[in-house]
């Protein structure tokens, strides 16, 4: 359980305090309701580049770092398809540094050219370090665009190409800050050795003269209903062959989602799970297999990504799986494996909440989607799964003409 | 009207006290190192074994025999105690390093009890099966080929090569060693450490008496019978190399420059870790405002410390856009000299050490973290109060001490240099 209080101040930012006097720390977490998912078709990249430009000083204050490690404090942001989260821990003394930097920055960014030449840069060094120059790295960069056709998930958060990043210019920087970047488009979330009124007394003092502005509306393309099976086959210089799924699901906040979160953990959580069972530990097929889910707010998909084992033909390896898919289905689900991975979930949500810091985001994030209080049911939602919603479901989304398969092999020598 | 320009007064930092560390011993003289903290009911245990690659005749035999421990014992099979750990809500691992295996657990209080007979069955009884040996040897083999193909990998596995020569600490595994490791090699190394030495146990988190009981009950139980093996040979310098393994359509260069350095029982060991923090040690080091925030060149560039109970190494690393290596290179000896010739100004120093005091008031507050440093102490025989003397150390440090710590440590001449990729 999370305690919280919340106030909004005038301009429509939503302030939440959670108290949590056993810490000598203070942490504050800012979400800005914007993400890849909101970025136009030819200047993809853009949210997550922005966020570096984050660091790149603010009206009054040249530099963002340095003041804060100079009272002790730290600090890192990242960007997700759905929204951008940037959040600072200190001694719970300085606190107010940490209100006076991260409301600077929201009333008015400095707009440093020479930020955006260096930022621009060190991203596309991010870009090379993470997608391109590591094995199976680009996978995502060549797998959302076929499972999504329509709905910006299409593209990945560093974007679909380093021409846009390279191509993105000052005005660029100035009109997403100005849409974007305002009181009514974020929610604030205070935490750890504070106090509640303090927080009131602070947030009104260095938020509360920022104008509003208005939260954008989203009107995203939505994706329509798959109809027919994809697959796609690349090869690279990697050392095994994978096999890589996807199937349409719903959103993080929509219905059904806890049943299909069990579902994918039941398919592929450890060395316990059915998948790994079957095929890694008695066909010896696979050297790993996972299933997961991508917790995306938009409609979102189910993953299953297996390593094949030396010398097992690719195509022998997917009717394998498919076929353990449809057994699964069938017949896989059951009480107590349901039990366990309730089990797993209850225990994961209780070692969210050691650390302040995952709490304070935590509240923020569901805040965000809505309500903070989300972060409190989350635990009954879960107990709620039967193991006919799960049977249900499974269903639902592994049926002919819904799945997306890509073969990733390595190039014959 | 609200001043935005002046800072908001800045109160300084508290020295935080080093919690006392409760030392519980099992019946069969095991000592258990607990810290009690926090609200919610959750525990780490860890169990730590003289299993590191040091012990071993061959490399990789440390990591596998860990993974081995994993998949199954006498009385059960994997399939088994996977699903009981699962079944408990229960995360477990366990790895080792080049000194040690930890054999670690993290779960709900309430499921103690369930899952201790667990952790000392797979101490004692693991069974190596023959099936699950080819297994995990050929699985291992293809994770080690992928790792090789990482630039960053390669590059930090070549530099340790090179530092500690052909010392244990520099040996690292390929796929053919890894194929050339046997059944028995694997079983003989794991008797030799887990089943044959008493290890030491640290418990963190919402921590009861009951929960020493009940290790004591299991664990306590068991019979060891050899001591901690003793000092390995010492290390000595290596010829310094500049190595530069190219690899066709690779976009970065992976850099990792250093060398030996002094550990943590060093009395300067303070002096050169704040020396570490500003050079490479902090996301507003000097490397990283050079090479990421004024040339791009990198997402980042960090410098580090790496202490083991015998030796110790400095290493600064990066992956670089490919035509800006050998300039990174350059730019890296740089800010070493100008730590060697001019004294760090007072106002970077206060910066500092004021980050590095936060620092501290994050990592003491938490029953985890603080099992971290409590590891440390033990592992490396260091004195009680090693982290009050490290506070007390940061806030008396002057910057005429960096300078020569500077100097004597960071040697140039004394700098090994690998790259891989473009």
């Amino acid at each position: 359980m999370i305690s919280f209080q919340e106030f909004t101040l005038d301009n429509g930012l939503r302030v939440i305090v959670h108290e949590d006097p056993s810490t000598t720390l203070a942490v504050m977490d800012v979400i800005y309701d914007v993400g890849s998912r909101d970025e136009d078709p030819s200047r993809t990249g853009f949210a997550h580049l922005f966020e570096h430009l984050m660091f790149g000083g603010s009206e009054n204050i040249p530099n963002y770092d340095s003041p804060l490690q100079r009272v002790g404090g730290e600090n890192n942001a990242f960007t997700t398809p759905d929204l951008t989260n940037y959040y600072i821990s200190l001694p719970y003394q300085n606190l107010e540094t940490a209100f006076w930097l991260e409301s600077d920055r929201m009333k008015q960014l400095a707009f440093n050219p020479n930020s955006l030449e260096v930022q621009r840069k060190v991203v596309i060094e991010e870009f090379k370090q993470r997608y391109l120059n590591q094995p199976y790295g680009d996978l995502w960069l060549k797998f959302r665009p076929m499972i999504y056709q329509q709905h910006p998930y299409r593209w990945a958060t560093i974007g679909a190409d380093i021409k846009h990043i390279e191509d993105a210019t000052l005005e660029d920087v100035k009109a997403f800050f100005y849409q974007h970047y305002v009181p009514a488009n974020a929610v604030l979330v205070v935490a750890g050795r504070v106090n509640f009124d303090e927080v009131k007394t602070l947030a009104e003092k260095w938020f509360g003269p920022i104008p509003g502005g208005v939260k954008p509306l989203r009107q995203l393309v939505q994706e329509p209903e798959q109809k027919e099976n994809r697959k796609m086959e690349i090869s690279a210089n990697v050392p095994s062959d994978r096999i890589y799924k996807a199937y349409p699901m719903v959103g993080r906040y929509q219905p059904g989602f806890h049943a299909i979160d069990m579902l994918a953990d039941l398919m592929g959580r450890g060395e316990s799970s059915y998948l790994y069972e079957h095929l890694v530990q008695n066909k010896r097929i696979f050297d790993s297999l996972n299933a997961y889910q991508m917790g995306s707010m938009d409609p979102g998909i189910l993953v299953i990504q297996g390593q094949i084992s030396e010398g097992v033909d690719i195509e022998t390896a997917d009717n394998a799986l498919e076929e353990l898919i449809q057994e699964f289905v069938q017949s896989g689900i059951v009480e107590k494996s349901l039990q366990k991975v309730k089990n797993q979930a209850e225990a994961s949500l209780v070692f969210m909440e050691v650390e302040v810091l995952n709490r304070a985001m935590n509240l923020a994030m569901a805040a965000n989607a809505g309500d903070p209080n989300w972060v409190n049911t989350e635990a009954e939602k879960i107990q709620a799964v039967s193991l006919s919603d799960v049977q249900s479901w499974a269903k639902r989304l592994f049926i002919d003409g819904k799945s997306n398969t890509l073969w990733y092999k390595k190039e014959k020598n | 009207m609200l001043d935005r320009s002046t800072p908001p007064p800045a109160y300084p930092i508290e020295l935080v006290k080093f919690p006392t560390v409760d030392v519980f011993h099992l019946s069969n003289g095991i000592p258990v190192y607990s810290i009690n903290l926090g609200e919610q009911p959750v525990f780490k245990l860890e169990i730590i074994s003289p299993a590191g690659a040091k012990s071993g005749e061959k490399a990789g035999l440390a990591n596998m025999a860990a993974n081995l421990m994993r998949r199954g014992t006498q009385s059960h099979s994997a399939q088994v105690i996977h699903e009981a750990f699962d079944f408990l809500g229960a995360f477990w691992d366990i790895q080792a390093n080049l000194d040690n295996a930890t054999f670690s657990v993290y779960g709900l209080n309430k499921h103690f009890e369930s899952l201790i007979p667990w952790v000392a069955e797979i101490m004692k009884e693991a069974s190596f099966s023959q099936e699950e040996y080819e297994k995990e040897i050929a699985i291992e083999i293809q994770k080690n080929k992928l790792n090789w193909q990482k630039t960053s990998f390669a590059a930090s596995q070549l530099f340790r090569g090179q530092i500690f020569g052909n010392h244990v600490y520099g040996r690292y595994s390929s796929p053919e060693s890894l194929a050339d490791l046997s059944r028995n090699d694997l079983f003989d190394f794991y008797t030799s450490t887990w089943v044959n030495v008493k290890p030491i146990i640290f418990l963190s988190g919402k921590i009861s008496d009951q929960q020493l009981q009940l290790l004591d009950r299991f664990i306590g139980q068991l019979s060891f019978e050899a001591s901690w093996p003793g000092n390995l040979p010492i290390v000595s310098p290596q010829a310094v190399q500049i190595e530069h393994d190219r690899r066709e359509g690779a976009l970065q260069t992976s850099i990792r420059a250093g060398k030996l350095a002094i550990g943590r029982n060093h009395p300067d060991y303070f002096k050169f870790s704040i020396l570490n923090t500003i050079l490479g040690g902090y996301f507003g080091s000097r490397l990283q405002n050079n090479i990421r925030e004024d040339k791009g060149f990198t997402y980042g560039i960090s410098s580090s410390i790496v202490p083991l109970q015998e030796s110790a190494y400095w290493v600064t690393g990066t992956d670089v856009n490919g035509e800006n290596s050998e300039q990174t290179l350059e730019e890296i000896k740089k800010e070493i000299r100008i730590l060697q010739n001019e004294l760090v100004s007072e106002e970077e120093l206060e910066l500092v050490k004021n980050y590095l005091m936060g620092s501290f008031t994050g990592e003491l507050t938490q029953a985890f973290d603080i099992a971290e440093k409590i590891k440390v102490i033990q592992l490396e025989n260091l004195a009680p109060d090693f982290y009050d003397q490290f506070q007390k150390q940061i806030i008396q440090c002057q910057a005429q001490e960096l300078r020569e710590i500077a100097n004597q440590y960071l040697n140039l001449d004394e700098l090994h240099v690998v790259m891989v990729g473009a």
